[in-house]
């Protein structure tokens, strides 16, 4: 099997993409439990919104250690691509949750628990192909999360479809529609987020087959 | 001469291939807009030509995955296959959209907006087909500069259109769901460009 090696540790964004990737976990993990177990809304985005400032300080050692390497282990700008494409993720995620409570939300929908478990998944395959790279194991080690998260995004779709139907049957009050369309549509996007961090690492990948 | 493996297609092949079905998506949702008939076969043949497009897309990554010198960058190779598959996935969103909220007919916008769309997808189809030639990038230089024009047209479209939407207080509801379908065809222009930049990029690479 072909073996490669894209990071080596030393260069220390090793710690740098391990941490972000596991921010995206927690923080999937977060709006999953504040979709799912509805209470101390207000505490549950305090801590999503200081995770997205973690994940933006992190991004910002990355982009410190690309200015002050010479040589860095694979090209500078898909770096600051993978970095920043898994920093779109937690936006969006965020979003979600602001949203929510931003909109005064007393009771999620039932879909918004499928598409915040659909995040879950999709980032701890991030965090799989993330450290697929890193350690540089074979290519397919990487690639076969990436066929993952494509599947997580395509059902995100499918719920956000099925979410949309229940909503214009059911609901009758147009700002009521407003407000969910636009949260459906920021867990949806999250999940085109993680597709887009996939693409990213296919790319890399593929570029330096 | 005698071919003892059967014949790979090239990655220009695929490509084609794949705009094809692309053109093909915007074609057929520009004419269920202009000829609102059949909605729920329409936006299932829709359905259709998005899978046949992912087929493509995975043929070209698994291609790439396994040739070892590439006609054009391997990344830009990537890159425009996704991008690619992109337009198709927002131009099924749209279609499907109009099952689901069982819209009755088709507005002025929607015509307007996903003529623009086949139009641009037109034009891309040019570009691809013009990548066999880097030498004489002309072509594809023209109708890059086409499509940002369309991208343009369509943004005004649809700022104009959400403004005459958002005018008829006692249909909300119907404003909503219009406002996510001309939001999908948008989005779908907006990816054609993408297109466009990635093309442009390859031919000053090339150049």
């Amino acid at each position: 099997m072909k073996k490669f090696r894209f990071m080596p540790r030393e260069e220390n964004f090793f710690e740098l993409f391990d941490d972000i990737a596991q921010v995206l976990v927690d923080a999937a993990g977060c709006l999953h439990d504040l979709i799912t177990d509805y209470r101390d809304i207000d505490d549950k985005t305090c801590v999503l919104r200081n995770m997205e400032k973690r994940v933006d300080g992190a991004t910002d050692g990355i982009c410190h250690r690309l200015n002050i390497s010479f040589v860095t282990p694979i090209d500078r700008e898909d770096i600051h691509l993978l970095a920043s494409s898994m920093d779109d993720v937690l936006d969006y995620i965020e979003a979600a949750a602001d949203r929510m409570k931003l909109y005064g939300v007393e009771k999620p929908r039932e879909e918004a628990a499928e598409l915040s478990a659909l995040l879950v998944e999709g980032t701890k395959l991030i965090q799989q192909g993330v450290a697929a790279l890193l350690n540089f194991r074979d290519i397919d080690s990487v690639l076969n999360p990436c066929i993952a998260i494509n599947e997580v995004e395509h059902q995100g779709d499918q719920v956000q479809r099925k979410a949309l139907a229940r909503l214009f049957k059911e609901e009758t009050r147009p700002l009521e529609i407003a407000k969910w369309q636009e949260i459906f549509d920021r867990l949806e996007t999250a999940t085109d987020r993680c597709e887009d961090v996939a693409n990213v690492l296919e790319s890399i990948v593929v570029k330096n087959a | 001469m005698i071919r003892i493996l059967p014949r790979q297609e090239s990655f220009f092949e695929l490509f084609e291939k794949q705009v094809g079905t692309v053109n093909g998506g915007a074609r057929s949702l520009a004419a269920l807009m202009a000829d609102f008939k059949n909605v729920e076969d329409a936006a299932s043949k829709i359905k259709v030509t998005e899978h046949d497009a992912d087929e493509i897309a995975h043929e070209i990554i698994k291609k790439l995955n396994m040739t070892f010198v590439t006609p054009i960058d391997r990344e830009d190779i990537h890159a425009l296959t996704s991008a690619l598959d992109d337009i198709l996935d927002y131009i099924e969103a749209a279609a499907d959209r109009m099952v689901l909220y069982e819209i009755k007919e088709p507005t002025e916008p929607a015509i307007k907006l996903s003529k623009i769309l086949a139009e641009a997808t037109e034009l891309i189809v040019k570009a691809v087909g013009s990548l066999r030639n880097l030498r004489q990038p002309e072509a594809i230089r023209e109708a890059c500069v086409a499509i940002n024009r369309l991208e343009n047209q369509g943004d005004q479209a649809n700022r104009a259109a959400l403004a005459k939407l958002f005018q008829m207080d006692d249909r909300a509801i119907e404003a909503l769901k219009w406002r996510e379908i001309y939001n999908n065809i948008e989005s779908a222009l907006d990816k054609c460009e993408d297109v466009a930049d990635i093309l442009e990029a390859i031919v000053l690479k090339n150049a």
